[in-house]
């Protein structure tokens, strides 16, 4: 059963938080093979991730 | 013994940061104020400016989680998050055609040069912005897990969010915070200043 955009989305974020499950990781896979807009906002999560991390680190190390 | 220059040059990023996830300038204040003071009174020896900066974060970190904390328990934090997320959910949903894939205009896009936005201060105001434009409450559990970086079972315990929930609240952060910078950032040929 493929997912659509949205349970995918879900999943993108989930993995975020949690190790996700063998049979997720391939479902998201086969999604993401095939779609461009998930592709996307995946990476867009990832930097998310980063831009966060190096604003607490600002506060953290000197410059 | 600490010196004063070195602790009031930490200052303005220590408040930044309380004030963004505190969302009270008083309050965030307050917070900077005691971590400072717990270095300038503490006798620990420091190697260098980033040792005490370390220090110093780590002080406000737990002040700040200390706040959250009490707070969360005189407020019922799972009713106020769930009011928030009604519009979250519906800008959402609003991506989506009727068969859950993206409409062709809300897909999201290729981002450009997304390191090189790191090393621009006008993309540090805009994510402020974001941030601050994100509910208070929703905001408040994806800076836990994101900037003070707990694991995402500690957040909802602290937080005594169930764990599906927490799930549900950091992606409708996530989107919200993405859809914002999207269009606020990273959108083609709309920074003509």
């Amino acid at each position: 059963m493929l997912m659509n955009c949205k349970e995918s989305t879900q999943l993108l974020s989930e993995g975020e938080d949690r190790p996700l499950e063998a049979g997720e990781r391939l479902k998201l896979k086969l999604h993401l093979l095939s779609c461009r807009g998930c592709r996307n906002y995946s990476k867009q999560l990832r930097f998310i991730r980063s831009a966060c991390r190096q604003l607490s680190s600002a506060s953290r190390d000197a410059k | 013994m600490l010196d004063h220059a070195l602790i009031a040059s930490l200052r303005p990023d220590l408040l930044r940061f309380a004030q963004l996830q505190l969302r009270d300038a008083a309050l965030a204040e307050d917070a900077v104020q005691d971590a400072l003071t717990a270095a300038i009174t503490s006798d620990h020896q420091f190697a260098g400016r980033s040792a005490v900066k370390t220090w110093v974060f780590g002080i406000l970190r737990n002040k700040i989680v200390d706040l959250i904390r009490q707070d969360s328990r005189s407020t019922n934090l799972s009713a106020l998050i769930d009011a928030e997320g009604e519009a979250l959910d519906e800008a959402y949903d609003a991506l989506f055609k009727a068969n859950a894939h993206w409409h062709p205009a809300t897909r999201p896009s290729v981002w450009r040069d997304p390191e090189d936005s790191l090393q621009d201060q006008q993309f540090w105001t805009v994510f402020e912005v974001c941030l601050n434009h994100l509910p208070e409450n929703t905001a408040r559990v994806f800076m836990m897990r994101e900037f003070l970086e707990f694991e995402t079972s500690e957040v909802c315990q602290e937080l005594s969010l169930t764990t599906s929930n927490c799930h549900v609240i950091l992606h409708r952060a996530r989107n919200g915070l993405r859809r914002c910078l999207e269009n606020g950032w990273f959108a083609p040929g709309e920074r003509p200043c």
